[in-house]
């Protein structure tokens, strides 16, 4: 799809801007395109000229202007560095991206509305104007101010995050200097040594920061220890978030999941099993009985009980040597019911934790010693994994046992983001540019669906419409949940009555019309996990290059049969 | 004119044009056009004359594109109006302009120049001279929203003009202008008609297509009333006009009984009084020439250079009528000038003194009244009377000479 997709996006695109721009002549199906490229800018420009003298634009930027810089001071997170980033990265972009979303609302839906209202339009129109080249005229104005917009929250969000960071070096400094007895000197070279750490996190003596701090200051390690003890505790507890902040969320990673297998043929054994012994129920049909025994067996395959174990293998890139290359393991463990605090054998078993076994290499002669750790239910945690932890080729074998006494069973979501693998790809900035053009792909998609309506509907009618759609399309998961056709909710298809088969149809053509985009660039830039080009590729087809000029294709349509000047009597 | 054109393919064409507009519900309320049947040949300067709601806007909103047919069909040089090819010929002067609002006058002439692919440098000539042309550059840098409703005119013309157009349609063109930009666009017609651009006019102010028009069509109810020159529409046969240079009551007399023995009577004697408009022109140029300032509209520079004009304005009386001079000398080689201010003596009518039958001419120079719609001159009518006093005195002293 990416490969196919993507080469016919490029293949249009390339065709319509070579003939769209060139001197010679040119067409799609009869849509003139000699000429367009100038017609469109000049439309582009007079839209943006509009836009941003009527103030629409300028009350938006002013908004990201005043927000972004208000959140960089207010952002605390859980009160760590790593969290007041994440916190501000995250409010920020996201703010920026509802602000662009609702600027592109207006902007698109006023685009031709009201120029056909106020028959600035006959100006146009009784030029050489195709109408294509108008309503994409508009689109590109709409898109270029998002663009001037969302990279004014860019530089904003960028800077902000820096300074945050300039803030957080600066106590340390001042902290290295009143609390560790250092020189200023000593001080900014530990400062300085920070961004240079190598190898995996660790606590306490066995932090790579104790030994590089030895290095640069020509102390052993056990006075760069007690120096680090005379530090407040949210200084040495940042200290060690920050080294975090640096490999898990300012950086671009890149995600293999662990893989399900192939249960067909498993299937088709246990089914005849069942057969054989004369076992399967009478009144279900051969696919529903299927679909239960795959259920079943995905259902087992996730699901680890008591003293059981697992070992997945996943394929990453190969390691390169003395770049301190470290991958991560994130995962999410979900548990079918609340682990409660309890005393086992003289150790604390915490709420909502469960007593776990890591693994790393082969389960038989594992590389290091095997990890005992209690981990949080419901939430995504990550492990960092050495280079030496690696195979040459790239995989990494991970071993997981469930000791928990409490005898509750641990289950990864495979099929979704349950365990995968994450690699650095490159610098938060590669991470941050693409976020930001995934960030774009909705709103190209809202601006599609805003300039269609400005094609028949009055500007207020259309803002209207387009708001209340966005709204839909953001709270498909609440619709879908309210509506009762989730997974969960799924009576088996025998039971499915015309209403439910109704709600669910109507539910499932909303998602797919009504969807902008599936990329969440924000969450991922708070992950430090990078979007990806295929990823970006694959959205800009399905969103902007399909739906998109859908939607626009039938803003055409609707312009080119309109009669402009037409009065209702 | 005619005769000329019998032979062209009609600029504008449209045979059996039908427009119903429809209410919310798609039931046909009102028929604004009626079978309408029209040709407008290349060259023509042709006035659609109708009161509000004749169905003039709507057939060149039709002719545009801005409106389909119900039925029937509008070609425009033979192809259909939204074909792109057809709109690259044409300017088009809707009846208010509706302009962008927070552009200012260069930026709005930039944008329809860049809508019709003119190159950079050919942007920047044509914006300065039609910005020039119209009188607006010392509020061109300003946006057009602030302009008053006479400066919005003149951009829009300048705009409808930016393309040095094949088809000029100007609907309603003179409102809210001042006399100056109503003299600036009527020169502009005629420039373009002796460059053998076709005009379409559309307008209800009788005056200003009477002086410009060779053929007018008058609507009404969404029909074509009437329709031809000019000059047969408004032609009087039952009254011929003498004008003469300046005479005494002797002659006057001679004349007046010329007449009589033809068997015609005298309708009246009178001295022209000049008309209001070039009174203004007058004025507003001697104001130019003491270069009195102005925040609005400047008075007209002349027609811009690439529609065929001189790109200036004669700055004195002399001048004006010189440039008139010449351009009846040379109709068809001179450059196009500002009008003459002031009506002309049309002495070679007096030769036809006799002949009474014989056709008129149309005058060649800015139109005069018809007699009937003057107002008498009183100081004439008391010097003939006066003068028919002394001839038939009441005592019968006329019986002794």
């Amino acid at each position: 799809m990416f490969t196919f997709g993507s080469l016919m996006g490029l293949c249009t695109v390339v065709y319509v801007i070579k003939h769209a721009f060139g001197r010679g002549s040119g067409e799609i199906g009869g849509w003139e395109l000699r000429g367009a490229g100038q017609r469109i800018a000049a439309i582009m420009r007079t839209t943006i000229a509009e836009g941003l003298r009527a103030k629409v634009a300028g009350g938006f930027a002013i908004l990201i202007l005043i927000s972004i810089p208000l959140f960089c001071i207010t952002a605390t997170g859980d009160g760590t560095i790593k969290g007041r980033v994440q916190m501000f990265v995250s409010y920020s972009m996201g703010f920026a991206g509802f602000l662009l979303a609702i600027l592109t609302i207006l902007f698109a839906c006023r685009s031709l509305s009201v120029e056909i209202a106020s028959r600035q339009i006959y100006g146009i129109v009784s030029k050489p104007v195709p109408r294509w080249q108008i309503v994409m005229g508009k689109w590109c104005g709409v898109m270029l101010v998002d663009l001037v917009l969302l990279l004014l929250a860019a530089v904003l969000t960028y800077s902000g995050t820096h300074l945050i960071i300039a803030n957080f070096k600066s106590q340390l400094r001042h902290d290295l200097v009143t609390h560790g007895s250092l020189t200023p000197d000593q001080a900014a070279t530990t400062v300085e040594a920070l961004s240079e750490v190598k190898g995996v996190g660790k606590s306490g003596m066995e932090s790579p920061l104790i030994s590089l701090f030895s290095e640069r200051l020509g102390k052993t390690q056990e006075e760069v220890g007690v120096m680090l003890l005379r530090l407040p505790e949210v200084m040495r507890v940042n200290l060690r978030r920050f080294d975090e902040l640096r490999r898990r969320v300012l950086v671009a990673r890149s995600v293999i999941s662990a893989p399900v297998p192939d249960f067909t043929e498993a299937i088709d054994e246990y089914y005849n099993m069942l057969k054989e012994q004369n076992r399967l129920p009478t009144d279900w049909t051969m696919e529903r009985i299927r679909r239960q025994i795959e259920a079943e067996l995905t259902g087992a395959f996730c699901s680890i009980p008591f003293n059981e174990g697992r070992v997945w293998s996943l394929k990453g890139p190969a390691p390169q040597e003395g770049t301190g290359w470290v991958m991560s393991l994130r995962f999410k463990i979900r548990a079918p019911r609340q682990p409660l605090a309890t005393q086992y054998e003289g150790i604390t078993l915490e709420e909502d934790k469960l007593l776990c076994l890591w693994t790393l290499g082969d389960p038989q002669k594992p590389k290091f010693q095997p990890k005992i750790d209690q981990v949080p239910i419901n939430n995504y945690e990550e492990i960092e994994i050495p280079q030496d932890g690696v195979e040459k080729d790239g995989t990494v074998i991970v071993g997981f046992e469930n000791i928990d006494p409490r005898k509750i069973e641990a289950i990864f979501d495979l099929p979704n983001d349950g365990l995968q693998l994450l690699y650095r790809v490159g610098p938060w900035e590669l991470g941050f540019s693409q976020a930001l053009l995934a960030m774009l792909i909705p709103l190209s998609c809202l601006a599609a669906f805003g300039v269609c309506a400005s094609t028949f509907l009055s500007f207020p009618v259309g803002t209207l419409i387009v708001l209340t759609l966005y709204i839909i399309s953001s709270s498909m998961g609440f619709l879908a949940d309210s509506l009762a056709v989730t997974k969960e909710y799924a009576p088996p298809p025998e039971q499915r009555t015309l209403v439910y088969e109704t709600r669910r149809l109507t539910v499932e053509a909303l998602g797919w019309a009504l969807s902008i985009g599936d990329l969440d660039p924000v969450t991922k830039l708070m992950e430090g996990r990078a979007v990806g080009w295929s990823q970006l590729g694959n959205a800009a087809w399905k969103f902007s290059l399909l739906k998109g000029a859908a939607v626009l294709f039938i803003g055409v349509l609707t312009l080119r049969r309109r009669e402009l000047a037409a009065v209702i009597v | 004119m005619m005769d000329r054109v019998a032979n062209l393919q009609p600029v504008v064409e449209c045979i059996g044009l039908v427009k119903v507009f429809q209410d919310f519900w798609g039931r046909d309320k009102v028929l604004a056009v009626d079978n309408l049947e029209m040709q407008i040949f290349p060259g023509e300067i042709f006035g659609l004359l109708g009161p509000n709601g004749s169905g003039k806007s709507t057939t060149i909103k039709m002719i545009l594109g801005l409106l389909y047919p119900t039925s029937g069909v509008a070609r425009v040089f033979g192809r259909p109006p939204t074909d792109t090819a057809v709109k690259s010929r044409i300017g088009f002067m809707p009846e208010e302009s509706y302009l962008y609002r927070y552009l200012n006058a260069y930026e709005t002439l930039d944008y329809y120049g860049r809508l019709f692919r003119l190159d950079r440098v050919e942007r920047r000539k044509r914006t300065e001279q039609l910005i020039d042309m119209v009188g607006l550059k010392r509020a061109g840098r300003r946006p057009v929203g602030t302009y008053s409703k006479g400066m919005a005119r003149r951009i829009g013309l300048a705009q409808a003009l930016v393309n040095d157009p094949d088809l000029l349609i100007l609907d309603e063109p003179t409102t809210g202008l001042d006399p100056v930009g109503t003299r600036q666009i009527k020169d502009v017609i005629e420039i373009l008609g002796q460059r053998g651009k076709t005009v379409v006019l559309c307008s209800h102010l009788l005056a200003d297509v009477e002086d410009v028009c060779d053929r007018v069509a008058i609507m009404y109810g969404g029909k074509m009333q009437a329709t031809g020159s000019v000059d047969d529409l408004l032609q009087r046969r039952d009254i011929t006009e003498i004008s003469a240079g300046q005479l005494d009551e002797a002659t006057v007399q001679k004349v007046r009984q010329v007449i009589e023995q033809s068997g015609s009577k005298v309708i009246g004697v009178h001295h022209p009084t000049d008309r209001l408009e070039a009174l203004f022109l007058r004025i507003v140029s001697q104001a130019q020439r003491d270069k009195l300032q102005t925040s609005g509209a400047e008075s007209s520079r002349g027609v811009s250079q690439f529609l065929g004009g001189t790109g200036r304005q004669p700055d004195t009386l002399v001048e004006s009528l010189v440039e008139a001079g010449r351009r009846h000398e040379e109709p068809a080689t001179t450059q196009p000038s500002a009008p003459a201010p002031v009506p002309e003596v049309r002495t070679e009518v007096l030769k036809k003194l006799g002949a009474q039958q014989e056709a008129s001419k149309k005058p060649t120079g800015p139109v005069e009244s018809p007699i009937p719609k003057r107002e008498p001159d009183k100081a004439v009518l008391d010097r003939l009377l006066q003068a028919g006093r002394e001839a038939n005195p009441p005592d019968g002293s006329s019986d002794k000479k």
